[in-house]
C-alpha cells in the first residue's frame, strides 16, 4: 500500500507546485511554501516513528493534511511579502512587516487547528488517539515554519522586481464579491443563499450514517479482492463471519426454561427472514437434535 | 464449539482502546482482564448465559445494522419484562377479568399493605433487574398512582412487611439475592419510606418471612439462604435496626419457608421446604430466638414452594406445598394431638427410625407418618404451580385456596369446604410466567382480590454484541457519543482562541458562525454522497472544523487592518482592498490544495479516497466562507473591534 502512496503524494506536491507557480510566477512562490510544509510533514513522521506508532492506513493521512494546512499559510506569507515588497525598498523590512501583521492570524489559526485536532484524543480509540498526539504536534510546528522560517529564508534574497507582480493586479470577480458584500442588497443576499446551503446541509446531515465498517473490509472499495472474496465466504459458508446474541439469565437455569427457548428458536426465525442472515445456531438446535435422539432410543 | 471468540483482545489486532474493550465487555456483562472462568463457555454450568451465533453474509454496515435492528424489534415486541395482574374478586369466589400493571424489569414478588394509612390497599413490588422496589400508593376502584422507586441491593426478590422500628408504620424488608444481604426500608405516615439500610445474611438469601420468633413484642426475620444453605434469624431491636443474624444449617438450596406453632407449644415454629434437600425441615422454636431441627418430613421430590395456613379452623396450622412435574397442590392438615413415632417408606418399603436414618438414600424416602401432619391429599392445578395463598375468597367463613401456574399461565382458585378439604379447581387467566401472588382488597369493597406478578421474560436479558460485529458496533457507539463532545470542544476551543486574539466576542462569534456553517455543509455532504462517519472520517472531521476558520481569521484581520489604514474609513474600500490581496492569496491556496489533495481519489484504498475528497471539500468551503460570507457579515453588523478607528496593527 505504501508503494501505492508514494507516487500519490509526489503527484500532489507537483500539482500543487504547478498551481503556485501559476499563482506567483516565480521560483520562491513554489519553492518556499512547499519547503515549510514539507518540513513540517517530516517531522510529524518522524515523530511517528520516534514515539513508535505505525504508519498505518489512519496515519497516512498525516502527510496530506499537513502539506495541505502548510501550504494553505505559506501562500498567505508569500503573497504578504510580494505586496509589501511593491511598497518598501529593503527585504529585512519588508519581512518584519510580514511576521508583523501576519503573526496574529496565523497564530490564531494554526492554534485553534492544532487544538482542534488534539480533540479527537477524546474519542476513546488508540488509533486516533496517536493520530491526535502526532497530527496536533506536527500542525504546531507550522507556526514556526512558516512565520519563521519563510521569512527568514526571503531576508537573504533581493526584493522580486516590480514588474513582477503579476498577483497584485485586482482580480475582476473578487472584486464584484467585494463590491456585493458591501452593500445592502448584495450582503443580504450573499447571507441567504448561505443561510439555503446551510438549510440543504442539515437535510443532509440527518441522512449521515454513523460508522458501520467492519475491520478492514469496508476500507476496501466493493469490488477489491479483500471485498469480493469475503462476500463470497460469508454467502457461500454461513458462519465465517459470527455475530453473537448474548442471553442472560439472573437465576441458575433460567436459559434451560423450555419457554425461553421457544423465544430464542422465534428469534432465529425472525433472524433468518433478513436476506443478509445465512443462519443461525443456538442451543434450541441442539436441544431439538438431542431430544429426537432421546426419542428414537427409548 | 461456544467458546467465546475473544474478550481480552479483539481479533485482526484491531487497535480499539481499552474503554471501548470495556464496552464490549460490559455488553456481556464481563469485565476485562482475562474471562472469568465461569464465562469460558457461553453454556455455562448452571446454564445461565446462553447464545445464538448468527452467520452473517457480508460485514457491511448496513448488514450489521439491519440485525441488530430485528433483535430489537424482535425484543420489543415479543420479550415481555413482566407486569402485575390484579384479579377483582366478587365476592362469591370468582374474579373478574385481569387487569394488567406495568412493573419494572422482572418483577419477582408482590405483597399489599396499606402504607399511607388512608384505608386503602397499597402495593410494593420487588423487580428483579432494576434493584428496586416500586411502591404503587392505591387510590381505589383499580386505580394507583405513579409508581415511587426505592433503590435496595442487587437482584431483590422476595419480601415481607412488618413494623420493625414500633412507630405504628408499615415497614419492609427485602432479600437481595445478588449482593447476600437484606434491605429494611423503614415507612413513614405518607406512604414514602427512607433510604434502604443494608444488614449482610447468607449467600443468595431467598424467601424472607418476619414474625416475633422470641418473644418481646418486636420483629423479627427469618430468612434463607439458597446458596450458603442456611436458614438466617435476624432478631429486630424494635428500634428499625437488627442483631447479627444467626445461622441454622438447612438441606441443599433451601427456597421458602413456612411460619406458624406446629407443635402447639405456642411459639412460633419456622418450615424450610428445599429444591434439592428433598424434605421439609422444622425449626422448633425453643424461646429466647433460637431453634432446634427436628421431624424432618421426607418428600423426595424437588418442592416449588411452602406455605402454612389454618384451612379448617382447627387452631392447627395445615401446610401446603408442591412437588416438581407435578400440576398439584398437596394439603396436610395438622395433627389435633402432636406425637407419635415417625414413620418413614424406603422405595415403598416401610422402616424403621434406625435403619433410615443411618442410610444414604435420601432420596427415596417418603414420610409416612409425621407427628405433626396428617398424610397429604392431592389436588390438581395448572403447570408447575410456583405459590400459594389462602383468604376467604367466597365469604362463606372456610379459608380457600389460590395458587399460581407458572407454565400454564393462569392461576387456580380452590374453595374450602371447611373440613380440609377443597372443591376442584377453576382457572383465571393472567400474565406471562407468573411466580408469585398475593391476597389483597384493593377495590375496598370487603371482596378479597389478587394481585399476581408475572415475570414474563424478564428473568433473561438480551445483549445485542459479541463476536466480531460486535466490535464494530462498540467503536460505532463510541464515535456516536464521542461525535458531539468532539465538536463542542473544538468549537469552544476556537470560540476561546479567536475572542483571546482578536480580543472581541463579536469577532469570535462571527468566527464561530463560518465554522458552523461549514460543519453543517460537510456533514450534509458526507450525508447526501454517502460518507458514513467512521474511524476513518472522524479525524478528518474534526481536522475540518478546525482548519476551516483559518481563512477567515486572515480575512477578517485583513479588512480591519485596511479599514484602519483608508482615509476616509470607507468599509467597501477595505473590503475590495482585503478581498484582492488576502482574497486571492486564499483562493489560490484552495486551488493549489484541492487539486493537490484529489489526486487522492487515484487511491487503491476506498477510505483514503473519501478523506482525500473531504478534505478538498473543507478546503474549499473553507475558502468560500473567507471570501464569500465573511464580508456581507461584517458589513451588516458592523462590529466595534473591526470598526474602531487608529487601530494600531503592530501592537502585538
Amino acid at each position: 500500500m505504501q508503494r501505492k502512496l508514494t507516487p500519490i503524494f509526489i503527484l500532489a506536491i507537483v500539482i500543487m507546485a504547478a498551481l503556485l507557480y501559476l499563482a506567483f510566477r516565480s521560483k520562491r512562490g513554489v519553492l518556499f511554501p512547499l519547503l515549510a510544509a514539507m518540513i513540517s510533514v517530516i517531522w510529524g513522521l518522524g515523530l511517528l516513528g520516534i514515539l513508535g506508532f505505525n504508519l498505518d492506513p489512519m496515519a497516512s493521512i498525516i502527510p496530506f493534511l499537513i502539506l495541505g494546512i502548510g501550504v494553505s499559510h505559506s501562500v498567505q506569507i508569500m503573497k504578504r511579502y510580494y505586496e509589501e515588497s511593491s511598497r518598501m525598498d529593503s527585504a529585512r523590512d519588508v519581512c518584519i512587516k510580514v511576521i508583523s501583521v501576519l503573526a496574529v492570524p496565523a497564530l490564531t489559526s494554526i492554534i485553534t487547528d492544532a487544538f482542534a485536532f488534539a480533540t479527537i484524543i477524546t474519542v476513546k480509540i488508540r488509533m486516533l488517539q496517536s493520530l491526535a498526539i502526532i497530527g496536533s504536534l506536527s500542525l504546531l510546528s507550522i507556526v514556526f515554519n512558516v512565520l519563521v522560517f519563510i521569512p527568514c529564508c526571503l531576508s537573504f534574497f533581493p526584493l522580486p522586481k516590480k514588474t513582477n507582480l503579476e498577483s497584485s493586479k485586482p482580480n475582476g470577480i473578487l472584486t464584484k464579491i467585494a463590491v456585493l458584500s458591501t452593500e445592502r442588497k448584495g450582503a443580504w443576499g450573499l447571507l441567504v443563499s448561505f443561510t439555503i446551503l446551510v438549510i440543504v446541509g442539515i437535510i443532509g446531515t440527518s441522512m449521515m450514517q454513523i460508522g458501520g465498517r467492519a475491520p478492514g473490509a469496508g476500507a476496501f472499495y466493493h469490488d477489491a479482492d479483500y471485498a469480493v472474496q469475503t462476500r463470497a465466504i460469508g454467502e457461500k459458508f454461513p458462519g465465517a463471519i459470527t455475530y453473537y446474541l448474548v442471553f442472560e439469565g439472573r437465576e441458575k437455569n433460567a436459559i434451560k426454561d423450555y419457554r425461553i427457548q421457544r423465544k430464542i428458536e422465534d428469534l432465529q426465525k425472525y433472524l433468518k427472514k433478513n436476506p443478509k442472515v445465512g443462519g443461525s445456531l443456538s442451543l434450541c438446535d441442539f436441544m431439538k437434535r438431542m431430544n429426537v435422539v432421546i426419542s428414537l432410543c427409548r | 464449539m461456544w467458546l467465546f471468540p475473544y474478550v481480552g483482545n479483539p481479533p485482526h489486532g484491531l487497535p480499539t482502546s481499552k474503554e471501548t474493550r470495556r464496552r464490549i465487555a460490559e455488553y456481556l456483562n464481563l469485565y476485562t482482564g482475562g474471562v472469568p472462568e465461569e464465562f469460558s463457555f457461553i453454556i455455562d454450568y448452571d446454564y445461565r448465559l446462553t447464545n445464538i451465533q448468527v452467520f452473517l453474509k457480508d460485514m457491511e454496515a448496513d448488514t450489521i445494522r439491519s440485525v441488530l435492528k430485528d433483535t430489537k424489534e424482535f425484543i420489543a415486541n415479543n420479550w415481555e419484562t413482566g407486569d402485575v395482574s390484579l384479579l377483582m374478586g366478587k365476592g362469591d369466589g370468582t374474579f373478574e377479568k385481569q387487569i394488567t400493571y406495568k412493573a419494572g424489569e422482572w418483577p419477582r414478588s408482590v405483597i399489599t399493605s396499606d402504607f399511607n394509612e388512608d384505608n386503602r390497599q397499597d402495593m410494593a413490588v420487588v423487580n428483579g433487574w432494576n434493584n428496586n422496589v416500586s411502591i404503587l400508593l392505591g387510590e381505589g376502584d383499580e386505580a394507583f398512582q405513579s409508581e415511587v422507586e426505592y433503590k435496595v441491593g442487587k437482584n431483590p426478590s422476595f419480601l415481607c412487611s412488618s413494623d420493625f422500628n414500633s412507630d405504628g408504620k408499615c415497614d419492609l424488608a427485602v432479600s437481595n439475592s445478588g449482593s447476600g444481604d437484606i434491605s429494611i426500608l423503614l415507612g413513614r405516615e405518607d406512604g414514602s419510606f427512607e433510604a434502604a439500610v443494608n444488614y449482610p445474611t447468607g449467600e443468595k438469601p431467598r424467601f424472607i418471612v418476619s414474625s416475633d420468633f422470641n418473644g418481646d413484642h418486636k420483629s423479627d426475620i427469618a430468612v434463607v439462604n439458597e446458596r450458603s444453605n442456611s436458614l438466617s434469624i435476624h432478631l429486630g431491636k424494635g428500634d428499625g435496626t437488627f442483631s447479627e443474624a444467626k445461622e441454622y444449617e438447612t438441606e441443599e438450596q433451601p427456597r421458602f419457608i413456612a411460619s406458624g406453632d406446629f407443635n402447639g407449644d405456642g411459639k412460633i415454629d419456622l418450615a424450610v421446604s428445599h429444591w434439592v434437600g428433598y424434605l421439609i425441615a422444622f425449626y422448633i422454636n425453643e424461646g429466647e430466638g433460637s431453634f432446634r431441627r427436628e421431624e424432618d418430613y421426607w418428600i423426595a421430590c424437588n418442592l416449588n414452594f411452602l406455605t402454612s395456613s389454618d384451612f379448617n379452623g382447627d387452631g392447627r396450622m395445615d401446610m401446603v406445598f408442591s412437588k416438581y412435574g407435578e400440576s398439584s397442590v398437596s394439603v396436610m392438615m395438622g395433627k389435633k394431638e402432636v406425637g407419635g413415632e415417625a414413620r418413614v417408606k424406603v422405595l415403598g418399603e416401610e422402616v424403621g427410625e434406625e435403619e433410615f436414618r443411618g442410610a444414604e438414600l435420601e432420596w427415596m424416602q417418603v414420610t409416612e407418618v409425621h407427628p405433626f401432619f396428617e398424610k397429604p391429599i392431592d389436588y390438581k392445578v395448572g403447570m408447575e404451580p410456583r405459590y400459594s395463598i389462602t383468604s376467604d375468597f367466597n365469604k362463606d367463613g372456610w379459608q380457600d385456596l389460590a395458587v399460581v401456574n407458572n407454565i400454564t399461565n393462569d392461576i387456580s382458585i380452590l374453595l374450602g369446604n371447611g373440613d380440609g378439604t377443597f372443591q376442584s379447581a377453576v382457572t383465571y387467566e393472567v400474565g406471562n410466567s407468573p411466580n408469585f401472588l398475593c391476597p389483597t382488597d384493593f377495590s375496598g369493597d370487603g371482596k378479597p382480590d389478587i394481585a399476581v406478578v408475572n415475570e414474563g421474560y424478564g428473568a433473561v436479558k438480551v445483549h445485542v454484541a459479541g463476536g466480531l460485529a460486535g466490535v464494530v458496533g462498540a467503536i460505532n457507539e463510541e464515535l456516536r457519543s464521542g461525535m458531539v463532545s468532539n465538536i463542542t470542544q473544538i468549537s469552544l476551543i476556537v470560540f476561546l482562541c479567536c475572542a483571546l486574539m482578536l480580543r472581541s466576542l463579536v469577532g469570535a462569534f462571527i468566527v464561530l458562525v463560518s465554522l458552523f456553517t461549514r460543519v453543517i455543509v460537510t456533514y450534509g455532504v458526507m450525508g447526501f454522497i454517502p460518507i458514513p462517519l467512521t474511524m476513518y472520517t472522524t479525524p478528518i472531521a474534526s481536522m475540518g472544523i478546525g482548519i476551516g476558520v483559518d481563512y477567515v481569521i486572515y480575512v477578517l484581520i485583513r479588512i480591519q487592518e485596511e479599514l484602519a489604514l483608508s482615509k476616509n474609513h470607507d468599509i467597501q474600500e477595505a473590503t475590495i482592498k482585503a478581498l484582492n490581496t488576502t482574497g486571492k492569496a486564499v483562493f489560490y491556496t484552495v486551488m493549489a490544495v484541492v487539486l493537490g489533495v484529489m489526486v487522492f481519489v487515484l487511491s487503491p484504498l476506498k477510505f483514503q479516497m473519501e478523506l482525500g475528497s473531504m478534505i478538498a471539500l473543507i478546503i474549499f468551503l473553507n475558502g468560500l466562507g473567507a471570501i464569500a460570507l465573511m464580508a456581507p457579515i461584517v458589513y451588516l453588523i458592523k462590529p466595534k473591534f473591526i470598526f474602531k478607528k487608529n487601530v494600531d496593527i503592530n501592537k502585538i
